[in-house]
């Protein structure tokens, strides 16, 4: 599909093993471990905290249905540390996700700032040895940045979306339970119909995502891409007028920057139309989830093989599974910008390796000749 | 010497203009100048672009240097000796018009209709703004 062309292309595999050989320092330090186990303990207990809603959202609607008084004045108290947990543990992931990237780009900054200012080589990158290694200014301050932060929420976006599906797999086919249907007269019976129902409910709007936004991640790597172009030739405009004494930039400087700034443009046009189209099918979706879940539900509610709670939990559980499986596509406009700055920091490095390789070559002719 | 500017974006209607701006530049001896708009790329191309190895920065670069060496051809054809050529980017009336004001050009060629039929018939033509604020005379080929 073509979505997801543009992540492991075989050209990238160089540039991303690059960039994790001067990242992955971080992930061998007992803090990085600490803080993994930690974010992996708030994510299962997040879940667990869920389901408790999902099974109070039951009670509280049944004792609704009931119209008992007592049971509601319960759910009402139990509520409150429900609720109270689950706003402690969202504090928790927000310290434990951002502690943890902070001290991925801490390490990995230093890293590349030492490797940049040693043996004055930001002053011998202007000779531009790798293309594609011009303002290294701002890889080293926004791309690391960006390639640090979002491999964390990422993953943890991921790991959650798998085992909240699998969980709540497990809510609507209890919940759930079988159906049958009589599509020609004969009689079907559906087991779990409401996991199947989430499967190809969130396969469709996968399907429309893909199809409406399948340029998305391209149009956002080029878009990134000529925005660094852009700002590089905005910085060189500056430092070759600098150094011939502050007279103007001639013609051909001038056309450079108008033509990147140019290409910035139109890749931003293009990302509004994409974004455009996708919102068709996003917010239909947020419109139409509940719904569906509530339609699905609603033969066996008015059959009177489901009480009101077990509805409205199942409709609750319905939208949490479409959600998690929504994790792709949610996401890849985060991973294309993510794929970007890697690669950018990446041609960084591998220009900094070049002039430390020439360095070395240079000190083995200098030993060899005295 | 008359410094005569003509507009163009590669489309029939241009061509025209050129072609009526070397022919008038013979006549008054003047000096021509060819310009053209950067940047007109369509949504297709783009798309193609983005899900391809090209650059958009080369391909803009091309497509300009292409039209801009169309024009001179027909120029040197209708017999004017010197040419400039010259790109600019951004909005085309506003653009158009810096460049006259700042190469103090006498008279300024453009044709009547170019490839934004749409954007024309929404926004109002190119020619129509250049005719009503430029500083010089326009001519406005058919």
């Amino acid at each position: 599909m073509r979505l997801f062309q543009h992540f492991p292309l075989h050209g990238d595999h160089p540039l991303t093993a690059r960039f994790w050989r001067s990242a992955s320092p971080f992930w061998r330090t007992g803090k990085a471990w600490g803080l993994a186990i930690f974010l992996v303990a708030i994510v299962l207990v997040q879940l667990l905290m869920q389901v408790l809603l999902n099974l109070w959202n039951r009670n509280f609607f049944n004792a609704l249905e009931r119209k008992d008084g007592y049971a509601l004045w319960f759910q009402a108290e139990l509520f409150v540390p429900l609720a109270a947990a689950s706003i402690l543990l969202a504090a928790a992931s927000v310290w434990g996700r951002m502690t943890a990237q902070r001290s991925w780009r801490e390490l990995t900054t230093r890293h590349v700032i030492e490797k940049w200012l040693e043996h004055d080589r930001f002053r011998h990158l202007n000779n531009h040895l790798v293309k594609g290694s011009e303002n290294p200014e701002y890889r080293i301050v926004v791309d690391i940045r960006v390639a640090t932060d979002a491999p964390i929420d990422l993953s943890l976006a991921l790991f959650s979306s798998i085992i909240t599906s699998i969980t709540f797999f497990v809510v609507l086919w209890t919940i759930g339970g079988s159906i049958t249907v009589a599509p020609f007269g004969w009689p079907v019976t559906i087991p779990g119909y409401l996991v199947f129902g989430v499967i190809i409910y969130s396969s469709l709007v996968s399907a429309l995502m893909v199809m409406f936004g399948q340029h998305m991640t391209g149009v956002i790597e080029r878009m990134n891409q000529s925005d660094a172009e852009f700002r590089a030739a905005a910085d060189a405009f500056r430092g070759e007028n600098d150094s011939a004494g502050g007279k103007s930039g001639d013609g051909e400087r001038r056309q450079t920057l108008q033509l990147k700034l140019q290409a910035t443009l139109l890749w931003w046009r293009e990302l509004l139309w994409q974004l455009v189209r996708t919102t068709f099918v996003s917010q239909g979706n947020i419109l139409f989830a509940p719904v569906v879940g509530w339609f699905l539900c609603a033969p066996k509610y008015l059959a009177g093989a489901m009480t009101l709670g077990e509805l409205t939990q199942a409709a609750a559980a319905f939208v949490v599974v479409q959600s998690a499986f929504n994790w792709l596509v949610d996401n890849y406009q985060r991973l294309a910008d993510w794929r970007s700055s890697v690669h950018r920091v990446a041609t960084l490095l591998l220009a900094l390796d070049e002039l430390e390789a020439k360095e070395h070559a240079n000190n083995n002719r200098r030993n060899a000749a005295g | 010497m008359q410094r005569i500017i003509v507009a163009t974006d590669g489309s029939p209607g241009a061509n025209r203009a050129v072609d009526a701006a070397a022919r008038l530049t013979k006549a008054l001896g003047g000096e021509l100048e060819i310009f053209t708009i950067g940047g007109s790329i369509s949504g297709a191309e783009l798309r193609k672009l983005a899900s391809a190895s090209g650059d958009l920065s080369e391909t803009l670069e091309t497509a300009a240097n292409k039209v801009l060496e169309q024009a001179r051809k027909r120029a040197l054809r209708a017999g004017v000796t010197a040419v400039k050529l010259e790109t600019g980017w951004g909005d085309p009336a506003e653009t158009i018009l810096n460049t006259v004001c700042r190469q103090k050009a006498g008279i300024l060629v453009v044709g009547r209709r170019g490839r934004g039929r749409l954007s024309g018939l929404l926004l109002g033509s190119v020619s129509q703004k250049l005719a009503s604020l430029a500083p010089c005379a326009v001519m406005v080929v058919p």
